[in-house]
Order: C-alpha cells, then structure tokens, then sequence
C-alpha cells in the first residue's frame, strides 16, 4: 500500500477505441488513486462499458495505455488484468448457480489434497475469510443460485478480494438492489475504500455519485468532459455536463394541434408488469408523434411490447382506436391497426434469409391472396417494388435476401413491412439506432410525414435531439414508471435527463 | 421435382441473389451424390435404367416418403424433430387391419367385417393420426416441454399402443380396396407412387403459394419476427405435428395394403430414416430454410444407396454401418463447405 493520498493507482492515458462508423473512446484520460471512489457518468452511449472494458481487458483499445501502480501494463483477457489486480464486477454476474458460493469464489483455483481431489476444508476456511471480512454474512456452503442478488454480489466482491484485487470496477451495481442492500453495499465499499482500494463506481443515479463518490468522471459521445471532486459541483452541473451543449438541429416537424373532439388512438391505462411497468397511463393522438425517453432499462420497450400485446401483462388495459385490448397478442392488435417496428431489426424485425419481397408482405400475406388461399404474386411484387422505390431502398432488386442489404436499407424494409398496411398507430422503437447519417434523415422525415398524414406516433429514442426534433409531446421513463410528461416546447435536454434519472 | 433450387426454396424468396461458387456446390451437392448413385447403379444392374425398375423402385421409396414430407414440414416450422412418425405408421397400419376385423368381436372370425366400410376406417385412422399429431404440438406449445422429448415420449407410448391393440400379434388379412392402395397400379404406376408425388405436389404449393406456407417458413425462421407480424407461431407448430402424423397414418395405411397384414412391428427406426433424408437433403435443423424438393431428393438418395448396396451383394447388417456413415459425411461435407465460404 502506498500513504501518499495522491499515489496513482491506476492511469489510463489518451485511451481510443473505434468501431466502424463510431469511435466509442476518444482520447480518454482517468486516473484511480489509493483509497479513492472514482465515480463515472454518462448518457448511454457515452463510452462507459467500452472503458471498463478495456481496463477489465475484455477488449482491447486502439492507442493509448494503461499504468498500473506506476507501470505499463497491457491486457489480453479479463484473466490477466485479473492477475494484475483488477476486477470489474459486472451487473450480470457470470456464476454457476447449482455450486456452493465457495466453490464459485475458487472456481479455477481450487485447492487439493495430496491426493488431487477437492480439498473442502481449506476452501471453505479460505471462503469463510473473505466473506467475513465483507461482513457479509453468507455461508461459504449455500448453494450461489438460492442467494438474493443483493449477495451475489456480494459474494463477488468476496472473489475480488480473494484474487487480491487492488481496484475493484462495480458497474452500476445499485440497478438490481434495494435501498438497504445498496446501504449495505456503500458499507462495504467505504471499508474498501479505507483499506486503500481503488474503487471506480458506475452509476446512473446521481444520488449514489455524491454519496459514495470521492470524484466523478464525465463521459460524453467517448470523450471525458469533466473530472472533478464531488465536493466542487452539484447535480446540475453533471446534469450539464452530460447533456453539453444544446445541439442546434432545427425541428422537422410543424407544430401539432390537436383536435378538440378527437378521441384518442391509443389510451394505455394502469398498466403493470409486476417488476417491470408500473402504473403506466397516457395516450395518442390522431396525428401526434408521442416521444418516449429514458435510459437504459427504464421500461421503453417493455411498454410498447404491452400496448401489442407482445408481453402479457398483470394489470391495466389498452385500448386502439376505441377498442379495449386485454390478453391480446400482435396478431389482434395488427387488426386494430397498431404496429410495432422493433428496436432490434435483424432479431426482431426481419427474416434475414428471406427476400426483401417476402419480408414486405409478410404481415399483409392475407390480403395479398386470390380467394383467401393461393397467394397473389402480381400483387406482392408490385407492393414490394412500390416500397422499395417509395423509401428509396437501396437493394439490387426485390429478390436480394434482406441480410445483404445495409443496416439503413434494413430498416427500411421494417418499415415498408407496415406502411404497405393501413395502420393508425405506428411505435417505433429505435428506428434510427445503428443507420447512417442518409438513412437516419430519411426515416425521421417519413415519421414525420405520417404523423401529418394523420397517423398516431410514438418514438421511442435514447438520443434526445431526436425526440426533441421530432416529438410534440415526450414522455419520460424511469424504473418502470413515467416520470414526466412535458410538451417539446417545455422539454429540454437537462430536464428530460433530470426526469429520466429519476431526480425532478 | 417441385422446387428445390435454392436455400429458401421458394420462389418467394426467389433466385439466390448472391450465388458464390461454394454456394452452389452446397446447395447442390446432393444432386451430385444423385447422379453418382444411379451412374453405379445403372454399371452394376444392367435392368437398372429401365422405367419399370424406376417405378417400382418410386413405390418402395413412397411409404418413407410420406414421413419424409411431414417430417419436413415439422424441421421447416423450427420444430427440431417429430419422433413419433414411425410408431404412428404401425399404430395405424394395426388399426387399419383391426378395425376390418371387427367381425371377430361381434361373431364373424374368419372374414372380413362389414360393419364398418373401408372408407370410414381409413378416414378414422387418418384422424387418430392427425389427433396423436395435435397432440404432440399441443404438449409442445401449450406446456412448453421441447420437441424432441415430447415426440420421443410419444414414439414409446404408440408403439406400445400398437402392441397393445394388436395383443402383439400380427392381424392377417387386409379388403382389397387396402390392398390396393399398397399394391394397385394406375396403369404402369403404382398407386401408393402416385399418391406420394400428389402429396408432394400439394406439399409445395402449401408451402410456397399459400400465407399458411408463408407462415410457417416465417415461424421457422424466427419466431420473434413472425410473431411481431402478426404471426401465432404456435398455430403453425401445432399444424406442423398434425400434418406429420396425418401422413404418417398415411404410410401407415398403405402399407398395411402393401404388406397385407397390421403389423405393430413395422418401420422400426423409420423415423431416423426419415430425419436422415431431410437432412442429407439439406434442409436446415434451424428451420425456415429447405424445402420438400429437397427432401424428396434425400429419400432417393437414401433408397438408392440402399438399392445399390443390394445391387452389390451387400448384407442388411453392413448396409445399415453405411448408411450410417453416409448421414455423417453428408452432413460434415455440407458444414465443411459452408463454413470454408465465409
């Protein structure tokens, strides 16, 4: 251990890593010290996972380097930075649920007798210690997979120290913990914390970042924007920081009236999905682009999952243009006249090894027939190539199998699939995620344009200019629950985060 | 045959678009293992290329054929396997010959019962077919137990049920009508021939021309996707197992024709037989890619190997050790290929 205060523990310099399309980290500078929580923030997005990932040597960046206790060192797996001393304890924490909690601590380091077999009585002693140490109160020989999560955890953190680990990464630990579990867990971390440990904590709640946080880091689009002591600033600062400067993108859409008599094309009531949503209400407009904003986890896609009908939920009702929707299912829903373009199109949205023709006509099949049964090929083709010039895909011809088409073309051929249908409610769930900058313009003007059409909207983004250029009315998310409900014309980028962290 | 020329199959899905050489040769290397079969066949048997020998061989290639058909359709919809098939053809083979004995039960021993015409039989074994078929798709979709152990659970249970209901016998005896479907010619085709390519016929147009068809390769191919387009993929599974098990019943009848006796012995390991041709044909164990030309090139290949070991003096015992070998190599030389076209 070194008594120096300021004593660099772990340096990261000038740290880039790009993907085709996207640098993720940009030049990144962080240092840990001894005895420090260096907290990190950020958008999603932002470059937090590709950071810890390089540190916990999962992946391995561009340029820039790496200094642990004042020398290089440079990973080619999540074992050696381990060997080194660093261990990153994941939300999702990689275990076998049917072994004993000592055996998951000891996993590849068993130790053995004289004879080569398992030696429990060590391995216990030895899980005994560590879990002690924690003040954890588990017993070395529950089975790891009939813990709560809140010790699984843990029982990580155990791992991490029996591997002597010198700076331990939690990334956002708090999204499966209840309040006295995190309590427990702030515990723990500042005892850690006084043993000299590095400690680099990764949150979206700001709360947390100001109670355990020695300093904070803020990422913004791979670059860090601020380091600061947490005594030096407040909320809304980070707040600033994260959202940066306002970005002028000038509004696509005009501005929408609604109609006074109209009743809505879809009322969303009470809905809950124990665990997931709770008490979701609100509703849509003929012709009004509804945004839905929330980070990651925030209950986006689990909402429009409900309003199809793709998930059951335990309580509330849904109703499309007048009809109430309960245990309903897409194919109902469909009728009705709502769709859902899903967030993840290759997974989700296409037939990969199906032509752009078949994919186009997959949720119409029964109206493009002769008599019900035979299928029209006339009719499919001439839809399929109408949409294909009309949203100016990309494609070799009709015939091109969908995977070898562009991730923007991609999503296209989503879209064609419920344009060519007459719908009244169109959810869009990421719709420009991952497209290029061509494509990104084409499908937002087309949102718009069925919105004037007279369609019902609802996007759902993580990018907030783009709920901001196109939305009339936005929706915020967090935890399962709506946190706010602003017209775009209140709605700014540090207000939409603020609700969407939870904070008013 | 039908169709068959590319990976999916259809003329949905349409030309392949992109076809690297490597491509072609996957998706067609089974024609070649075709061609070089009946070139053997046709050295070593001097009668091999004559139109009857293709036509009886075509007979003895149909009672397979059937299951190969619902077989196709259960792999295609992304439902793994249906093991059941070849328990089903027994079953229904016995119940087909029972039920024309029905006089034994009610006074008549030694002829054939008309209580209870022909028609009527074959079309309650056809039903019990599809039923023990709805079955298997109900416990698959409805109690989420997965294909394979629901299939082969019940493959067991059918089995015994035919033993059960024969008393482990064999019944002698089958109307001529039955016999004639296993054995009758339609001028020089015979019957069960005919009634297989028919089979096949309406096979692909279900599967190629009808939204059901569409569907079902769609639920095939990914579930989340056909069900997100308004797709129950659980109407099309169950449909898949019911189809399966109505043409078992099918083969089952025929055959009972065929053979002129209910046999609850018959077809023992069929099922595997019939998984092996949809295979070898190259249809994919993921689901949504393949088609039933495909798999009826797969039952040739697997009738012609056998045909020409045969031809060659081979025991049964050794035949099986190749046939073996050649389900193996088929599917290494079609994994083998695909990956090295990367």
């Amino acid at each position: 251990m070194n008594d120096n205060p300021n004593a660099l523990l772990l340096e990261v310099q000038s740290l880039t890593k790009a993907y085709p399309g996207v640098v993720a980290l940009d030049n990144v500078d962080l240092d840990v010290r001894y005895g420090e929580v260096h907290c990190l923030a950020g958008e999603n997005g932002a470059g937090k996972s590709t950071l810890i990932e390089i540190v916990g040597g999962t992946i391995a960046p561009d340029s820039g380097e790496i200094r642990f206790e004042g020398t290089r060192v440079s990973f080619e797996s999540p074992r050696s930075a381990q060997d080194k001393g660093i261990a990153v304890l994941h939300q999702e924490l990689p275990a076998l649920p049917d072994l004993t909690v000592a055996e998951n601590i000891y996993l590849s380091r068993l130790p053995r007798t004289r004879l080569g077999v398992v030696d429990y009585r060590s391995l216990h002693r030895e899980a005994d210690y560590w879990l002690e140490f924690i003040n954890s109160g588990i017993d070395s020989r529950a089975v790891f997979g009939d813990l709560p999560v809140a010790k699984q955890q843990l029982v990580s953190i155990a791992k991490a120290l029996s591997l002597d680990a010198k700076v331990i990464i939690f990334d956002e630990p708090s999204a499966v913990l209840t309040l006295i579990e995190l309590e427990r867990l702030f515990e723990i971390i500042k005892n850690l914390r006084k043993d000299g440990k590095g400690i680099v904590y990764i949150s979206h709640r700001l709360d947390e970042i100001f109670e355990i946080g020695d300093r904070v880091t803020v990422l913004r689009n791979g670059a860090v924007v601020a380091t600061n002591p947490t005594s030096d600033i407040d909320k809304n600062d980070l707040i600033r920081h994260m959202v940066g400067r306002e970005v002028h993108e000038t509004r696509l859409r005009q501005r929408f009236s609604p109609a006074q008599d109209g009743t809505p094309v879809l009322e969303v009531k009470n809905v809950t999905r124990r665990g997931v949503l709770e008490n979701v209400s609100f509703s849509v407009s003929a012709g009004e682009i509804v945004g839905i904003f929330g980070l990651v986890g925030a209950g986006r896609t689990e909402v429009a999952r409900a309003i199809v009908g793709a998930d059951a939920v335990d309580e509330g009702v849904v109703t499309v243009a007048g009809t109430e929707l309960r245990k309903h299912n897409p194919k109902r829903t469909l009728r009705y006249g709502a769709c859902l373009i899903p967030e993840d199109r290759k997974l989700q949205g296409l037939l990969l090894d199906k032509s752009v023709r078949e994919n186009v006509a997959l949720p119409s099949l029964r109206d493009l027939t002769v008599g019900r049964v035979l299928l029209d090929r006339r009719a499919i083709t001439v839809r399929a190539r109408d949409f294909t010039e009309k949203l100016k895909i990309a494609t070799p011809g009709i015939e091109q199998r969908s995977k070898f088409l562009s991730g923007g073309n991609q999503q296209k051929v989503v879209l064609a699939k419920w344009l060519s249908r007459n719908m009244e409610l169109f959810i869009f769930d990421e719709p420009t995620r991952g497209v290029d900058v061509g494509a990104k313009e084409e499908i937002r003007r087309l949102i718009v344009d069925l919105a004037e059409s007279g369609k019902a909207v609802i996007l759902i983004s993580s990018e907030i200019p783009e709920i901001l250029m196109l939305s009339d009315r936005v929706l915020v998310m967090h935890s399962g629950r709506i946190t706010g409900n602003v017209p775009v014309t209140e709605a700014s980028q540090e207000a939409l985060l603020a609700y969407s962290m939870g904070s008013n | 045959m039908a169709d068959g020329s590319t990976t999916g199959g259809t003329w949905l899905s349409g030309a392949p678009a992109r076809g690297s050489a490597a491509d072609l040769l996957v998706q067609n290397s089974h024609y070649g293992i075709l061609v070089v079969l009946v070139t053997i066949a046709a050295s070593l048997a001097p009668g091999f290329l004559t139109v009857q020998n293709f036509l009886n061989l075509l007979r003895s290639f149909s009672f397979l054929g059937f299951i190969s058909v619902g077989m196709t359709f259960v792999i295609l919809c992304g439902g793994i396997v249906d093991l059941s098939v070849a328990s089903i053809l027994a079953f229904s083979g016995v119940v087909m010959a029972l039920l024309q004995h029905w006089g034994i039960y009610i006074g008549f021993t030694n002829e054939l019962s008309h209580v209870y015409p022909t028609p009527f039989i074959i079309l309650t074994v056809l039903a019990l077919g599809a039923g023990i078929g709805l079955v298997n798709g109900l416990i698959i979709t409805k109690l989420k137990v997965t294909g394979f152990v629901t299939t082969l659970g019940m493959m067991v249970f059918v089995r015994g049920l035919a033993f059960a209901v024969s008393g482990g016998g064999t019944i002698f005896g089958v109307d001529d009508f039955t016999r004639y479907l296993g054995r009758g010619m339609v001028g020089p085709i015979p019957f069960v021939a005919l009634l297989w390519i028919v089979t096949i016929v309406a096979g692909s147009f279900v599967l190629n021309r009808t939204p059901f068809g569409r569907r079902l390769y769609a639920t095939g191919e990914n579930p989340e996707t056909a069900f997100l387009s308004g797709i129950n993929p659980d109407t099309y599974r169950i449909a898949a197992y019911v189809i399966s098990g109505f043409l078992a019943a099918v083969a089952g009848i025929c055959l009972t024709g065929r053979l002129d006796v209910g046999e609850p012995r018959v077809a023992q390991a069929w099922e595997l037989n019939a998984i092996a041709a949809v295979v070898i044909g190259g249809t994919s164990f993921d689901g949504g890619r393949g088609s039933l030309g495909r798999t009826v090139v797969g039952v040739m290949i697997i009738g012609l190997i056998r045909n020409v070991l045969s031809l060659l003096g081979v025991l049964p015992s050794p035949q099986e050790m190749i046939m073996g070998i050649v389900l193996i190599a088929a599917v290494v030389v079609q994994h083998v290929i695909s990956r090295s076209k990367v």
